[in-house]
């Protein structure tokens, strides 16, 4: 009995154990310096992560469905740069565009992933450089300026001095999260990463699903850059450029699994929240931009070697 | 059974009937294409990405890929600037140890746990990214004055730059590796089917580390013929190199799930590729279209691959 007690401490612990790091990393930080521990750093923090955390969402039905998306980044790039660009036609067209530009690559993605049946590697990194390129076409490869500043409003609103995208950020990760977790959709979303061809026989249409995965990893993407454009108020090739990393690191430090099958949104909040603690003590600790690059993708390679190694290892138990 | 042969010759050299197709008609359409100066200027940057491309191509026959030489290239190409004020040889020898250690990292991290290649090789990417600009402090490295170092990429031989020559040393090199040697067995068997490779004796985590070595030796001598060529190097130059390596390895007819391909094949995509890009900029159309057109290129490569191979079976 008290085996079976003892077990059960042991379980919580290791599935909470991201929760764990991040109370004793809050606990460190706010001892190590006064200013960590205040309300405007910790908005600071929500409102850093809030891009990225986005799209994080999204890439979590991807990995859970067994792919990734390394669009992302310039998917973002081209939200921002349609909503800039279509300015002049106002911000209902504008925005609307935007998120229908994204929803659409998101959609050709899925499209040829899963009828083509070209793999997410190479469809993703084809989209990736094709988006690319045509977000460096309209911008001329500069940085575009938006006139209007009514997207301000939205970037720089706060509600109870909360601001607007933390607020949005936060919905949609109740929403997406309990799609994920609720919905017939998010089951067969589990069913396929676990085991596609069993999910198959069991009259899951893969395309379908999957090709929901990457459309509302499209129209994310497009929802992170309008935020984007309401804070920046311009657009460029260079945005993203960090995002697809970023956002697959977040999704497995949090502990969803990249062999799919396993995880859920809310895991990717913790790990997405830990990331930007890390990236905020970074900055406070004053570690320049090009170490942060190193640190960021040695806990990459670190989250992905161990989540590989329990898979290995659960494998040949 | 004459018209079997020509469907089979169709079919296997389909790239390169279409590139030859693509040199006609770029040779008589686009203006001072088909000129020696600009056949010359084909051939000078087909050398320096071929041989990121055919390094790449073991790792990706052996069923991985390793999208760490972008980086690579610059980090190379940065050590050995610097160190062309001391010796041409520690120019040549600190870059290449150092990608052989990044090959080596690669590979161990990739086996030992068996991690994705693909998230593994990015974020490798990334840090040897930010390595390379600590490293320079975000600055260009400009190279040593009348260096022997500068030869590598500036000396011709017969009106063709040393380094051509180099690249084709290095692809017969690989290429004999690869379809004459016992490694080169081993990686295709690798690629093809990682247990029964396993059952069979053969040590597949070893052939990967090598592959992974390979690719970041080869990307690792394209930065330093590279940075001997402009004779400045940014940490940043080699940005780009994987994803047209990649490019090569695809439109070549290499599959990436590994198993199949060759390095013969991955030359003739690099030209395919540099060819058309080459025709777009004398064009003077804006570099954007060249990673559009890149991306469909690769889009539609393995589409027709996976349509015909299917076909096959």
């Amino acid at each position: 009995m008290e085996r079976v007690e003892r077990k059960k401490v042991f379980d919580f612990l290791n599935n909470q154990k991201i929760f764990l790091i991040l109370i004793a990393l809050f606990v460190f930080l706010s001892l190590a310096n006064r200013l960590f521990l205040t309300y405007e750093n910790i908005m600071n923090i929500l409102f850093q992560v809030t891009l990225t955390g986005i799209i994080a969402i999204g890439m979590t039905y991807t990995i859970i469905s067994g792919d990734f998306d390394l669009s992302v980044g310039s998917n973002m790039a081209l939200a921002a740069t349609t909503v800039v660009l279509l300015e002049r036609f106002g911000p209902v067209v504008a925005i609307l565009g935007a998120l229908a530009v994204s929803t659409l690559a998101g959609f050709v993605n899925g499209i040829f992933i899963t009828i083509l049946k070209i793999n997410a590697f190479v469809t993703t990194l084809a989209m990736m450089i094709f988006l690319k390129g045509w977000v460096l076409f309209f911008t001329k490869s500069e940085t575009i300026q938006g006139q209007s500043d009514v997207y301000f409003k939205f970037g720089y609103g706060t509600l109870f001095k909360v601001p607007y995208s933390v607020i949005l950020f936060i919905v949609l990760y109740v929403i997406f999260g309990l799609v994920l977790s609720k919905t017939i959709i998010g089951r067969n979303i589990y069913a396929i990463g676990n085991n596609s061809k069993a999910a198959h026989f069991f009259g899951i249409s893969i395309v379908k699903t999957k090709t929901f995965a990457f459309v509302l990893l499209g129209f994310l993407c497009g929802v992170s850059g309008l935020i984007l454009v309401s804070r920046l108020n311009t657009a460029s090739a260079t945005y993203g450029s960090d995002t697809g990393l970023d956002a697959i690191t977040a999704v497995i430090l949090g502990g969803t699994s990249l062999s799919g099958g396993e995880g859920n949104a809310f895991k990717t909040f913790q790990g997405i929240l830990l990331l930007g603690v890390l990236s905020n003590a970074m900055i406070v600790l004053n570690i320049t931009p090009y170490l942060q690059q190193v640190i960021k993708g040695l806990i990459l390679i670190l989250v992905v070697s161990l989540d590989s190694y329990y898979v290995k290892a659960n494998k040949f138990k | 059974m004459k018209s079997n042969i020509f469907k089979n010759i169709a079919k296997n050299q389909a790239v390169l009937i279409v590139l030859i197709f693509l040199f006609i008609i770029f040779s008589a359409f686009v203006p001072s294409f088909f000129s020696a100066r600009n056949l010359i200027n084909i051939l000078k940057q087909t050398s320096i990405i071929g041989i990121v491309a055919c390094g790449l191509t073991f790792s990706v026959i052996a069923g991985s890929v390793d999208l760490s030489v972008g980086s690579i290239v610059s980090i190379s190409g940065v050590l050995a600037l610097s160190f062309s004020y001391r010796s041409i040889w520690l120019a040549i020898f600190i870059p290449i140890a150092v990608s052989i250690l990044i090959g080596l990292v690669n590979g161990l991290i990739i086996t030992k746990f068996n991690a994705n290649s693909v998230i593994i090789t990015l974020a490798m990417l990334a840090v040897v990214r930010g390595l390379a600009l600590i490293y320079t402090g975000g600055k260009m490295v400009e190279g040593a004055d009348n260096s022997k170092f500068m030869l590598i990429g500036r000396s011709s031989l017969s009106g063709l730059n040393v380094y051509i020559f180099i690249f084709i040393i290095i692809a017969v090199i690989l290429g004999i590796i690869m379809n004459f040697t016992a490694l080169g067995r081993f990686v295709y068997h690798a690629g093809s089917n990682i247990d029964a490779s396993k059952i069979a004796g053969i040590k597949v985590d070893n052939i990967r580390i090598y592959t992974f070595i390979i690719s970041a030796v080869c990307a690792g001598i394209a930065g330093i013929i590279l940075s001997s060529r402009l004779y400045t190097a940014s940490p940043l130059t080699g940005n780009g190199y994987e994803f047209d390596a990649v490019a090569a390895i695809v439109v070549g007819g290499t599959s990436l799930l590994g198993g199949k391909g060759n390095i013969y094949r991955t030359v003739i995509g690099i030209f395919f590729i540099v060819t058309v890009i080459n025709a777009m900029i004398l064009l003077n159309l804006p570099v954007a279209f060249q990673y559009v057109v890149k991306a469909v290129i690769i889009v539609v490569a393995v589409w027709l691959d996976i349509r015909t191979s299917r076909v096959n079976i």
